[in-house]
């Protein structure tokens, strides 16, 4: 892999089931199953392919745009360039640390403060003891919680919550920035903040967004992957021409509804 | 990283399997210390005594067994030690042997929330779960040790064997948690049934009786059970007992090694297939 080629998507499909205790069911067969390789397996009673044949790469300096309406696949994608859901077939290469922005973040305990909560999903993210403390003040500063900084996370508003999770995965000084509507919670300011910041941070870094806000792709997108039915049906680097395909394909589908 | 459909960052060969989760333990360090300390204060978070809890609780099971051994209630025959300091030092080793399967069965489902986010290694929950129980076994073991020796107990040279002889029961308790949290995330009423039948196990090992009870059938269970080696003998060797069965420990030690190697391979050989069925 290319220094500057930080994600390469090659291939990849994943399945999921509609039914749980199918699911459950599948679970145990495939714990005791031996590999068979990276061939692509055969769907089973209840199953659908929820990413077909995805073929995506991201380089350095670099934001790319996913856009798609509700369904498409555009959150199981990034949950499987994270490695939370393994594909089920293909492979995914990342060069690099990835951190994530997510609208609601599950990852902080809420009777604990600020910065207790900012060491744990800094070491998630593989920070070294060192760099957490090197980064405390910046994040901290950044995200702007001043006095709260040592309050349980449970009494901190959904904003503040947004904003530390910005901070952490900025100062994380990721390779890659996944942003799925992390942004969503923020006032005008804050994310007037972020998207300054993540202007900066793409020179050296590159950068995957999911919104539903249009106005963020036309200001950082470089990119743009159309996402219908868990395939890639478009890419485009005229962004504006991107936003229109998909939002003309929108409204005819509610008018035809 | 690579991320691929055929079991990601599995190591080449077993040498290549257990170095590559000894430098994935080592890759995790800073996360392990971090999630130890959200297990060892998170308990005890929202209580006025805190982590004082983790001695106030043996404190209180101490209590407990001096009202129910002067009341009568337990006859066990004949124990060299004072029977309420055998039934502290033996419940200490029970527990320590049978959190382990209570802690890390549910350390794949525990995960979830932060998985969501930042997936991370699985090394580091296991690591974390160990260190927590061994944590969590050396508090009341002291303080239970500190009461046999106000009770006149003395330990002699052979006392010095007692950790060593219980890592294959540490070894045993972490296979048996490690195969069941991946069973717990498909098939939790399995989990359950077991989670229910270590209680029975604990009546079927020579825990609150000796090694010498006077029933036959508990006479044939205990012989045939490999857990009666594991916890008799380093309880023999710390509080100065004849060794029940030398044979039968290192037997039973050489099949809890072997159950290890298996299970820990069958683990990273199937977790990254089943993880994320825990978001359901």
């Amino acid at each position: 892999m290319k220094e500057d080629l930080i994600l390469e998507v090659d291939g990849v499909y994943k399945k999921f089931c509609t039914n749980l205790k199918l699911n459950m069911f599948y679970g145990l067969q495939d714990i005791f199953k031996f590999e068979q390789g990276n061939r692509l397996p055969p769907l089973r009673k209840k199953e659908f392919w929820a990413l077909q044949d995805i073929n995506l790469s991201i380089k350095r300096g670099e934001v790319v745009g996913i856009l798609g309406m509700n369904g498409a696949g555009k959150t199981t994608l990034i949950r499987t360039i994270m490695g939370t859901f393994p594909p089920s077939s293909g492979t995914i290469n990342l060069n690099g640390r990835i951190t994530t922005v997510f609208e609601r973040t599950r990852a902080f305990q809420r009777f604990y403060s600020g910065v207790e909560n900012i060491r744990v999903k800094c070491a998630l993210f593989g920070m070294s003891s060192a760099e957490i403390d090197e980064r405390m003040e910046h994040i901290l500063d950044f995200a702007g919680i001043g006095n709260f900084a040592e309050a349980p996370f449970g009494s901190y508003s959904a904003g503040m919550r947004a904003r530390i999770n910005f901070a952490i995965a900025i100062f994380a000084r990721p390779d890659l920035l996944i942003i799925d509507e992390g942004l969503a919670v923020s006032d005008v300011h804050f994310r007037k903040k972020c998207m300054d910041t993540l202007a900066e941070i793409k020179q050296e870094a590159g950068i995957m967004l999911v919104s539903h806000n249009m106005e963020q792709f036309e200001e950082l997108a470089t990119r743009l992957v159309i996402m219908e039915n868990g395939q890639i049906v478009g890419e485009t680097d005229d962004i504006s021409y991107g936003i229109k395909l998909v939002m003309d394909k929108k409204n005819q589908k509610q008018f035809k509804a | 990283m690579r991320v691929a459909a055929d079991s990601p960052n599995k190591g080449n060969g077993f040498i290549g399997f257990w170095q590559s989760r000894i430098s994935s333990v080592r890759r995790n360090k800073q996360l392990i210390r971090q999630l130890l300390f959200l297990s060892l204060t998170e308990q005890y978070k929202k209580t006025w005594l805190g982590s004082l809890w983790l001695i106030v609780n043996p404190l209180l099971s101490i209590l407990i067994w001096l009202i129910m051994n002067f009341s009568g209630i337990y006859q066990p025959g004949e124990t060299s030690i004072p029977y309420v300091g055998y039934i502290l030092l033996s419940m200490s080793i029970w527990l320590f042997f049978v959190s382990f399967f209570k802690q890390i069965a549910t350390a794949v489902t525990e995960s979830s929330r932060m998985l969501m986010e930042a997936p991370f290694e699985m090394e580091a929950k296991l690591v974390e779960k160990i260190l927590l129980n061994i944590i969590n076994f050396i508090i009341p073991l002291s303080i239970n040790l500190i009461v046999l020796l106000a009770m006149g107990v003395s330990f002699g040279w052979s006392s010095l064997w007692f950790l060593p002889t219980l890592i294959p029961l540490m070894l045993l308790g972490i296979s048996i948690g490690v195969f069941f949290s991946l069973i717990e995330v498909v098939f939790n009423d399995i989990y359950l049934i077991v989670n229910q039948g270590m209680g029975v196990l604990m009546f079927l090992t020579p825990v609150v009786y000796t090694t010498k009870v006077d029933s036959e059938f508990l006479q044939r269970i205990i012989q045939v059970n490999p857990i009666t080696y594991l916890l008799s003998v380093p309880r023999d060797l710390l509080i100065g007992d004849p060794v029940t069965s030398w044979t039968g420990y290192w037997i039973s030690a050489g099949l809890a090694l072997f159950v290890f190697i298996l299970v820990i391979h069958f683990f990273f050989n199937s977790v990254y297939k089943i993880v994320e069925r825990i978001f359901e």
